[in-house]
């Protein structure tokens, strides 16, 4: 059984946004540097964010929380 | 409004910087809901987004640290024995410390 709170199905939506918000604005910086080494370390912290978009959203869509 | 800012951009200096306080910020946001959380499998997956964070911040700060940008005083050895000093006089009498 999971049962969660509402406190922690609030946070899991803010979860997400927090995540795609960090991961447009860093690849937005990314895009702006001129050294090419910087801008592939940035592009590739943005993914990261990314994926922890993708990881938190399917959890959540996949599995049976209920509250 | 008008003021002096337009076609000054963000070097690529202060884009690093601002990455860096954007991680450490997770890194400060991640733990909070991680304390707040006792489901299991989100309490795994923010340790994640703890992890990444933290290896982030951490990646940031050694590129920032190799090129110059981000300067840290080292403890000299008087301030090392000032701080020892200080700790013996506070410790409680049984503690050792050395």
């Amino acid at each position: 059984m999971n049962e969660l709170s509402l406190k922690e199905l609030t946070s899991v939506e803010d979860e997400i946004r927090t995540e795609e918000i960090l991961a447009k604005t860093i690849n937005w910086c990314a895009s702006q540097c001129d050294d090419p080494e910087i801008r592939g370390v940035l592009e590739g912290i943005a993914e990261q964010h990314q994926l922890r978009v993708a990881e938190i959203s399917q959890y959540f869509n996949r599995s049976h929380l209920t509250q | 409004m008008p003021n002096n800012m337009d076609g000054r951009g963000l070097t690529d200096r202060e884009m690093l910087q601002l990455c860096l306080e954007l991680e450490k910020g997770r890194c400060r946001s991640a733990a909070n809901v991680l304390m707040e959380t006792s489901h299991k499998d989100l309490r795994d997956i923010y340790e994640g987004c703890f992890a990444n964070a933290k290896d982030s911040q951490y990646d940031l700060y050694e590129i920032l640290h190799s090129k110059g940008w981000y300067i840290q005083s080292q403890a000299t050895n008087e301030d090392v024995t000032r701080v020892r000093e200080e700790m013996r006089n506070n410790l409680h009498p049984d503690d050792q410390f050395m």
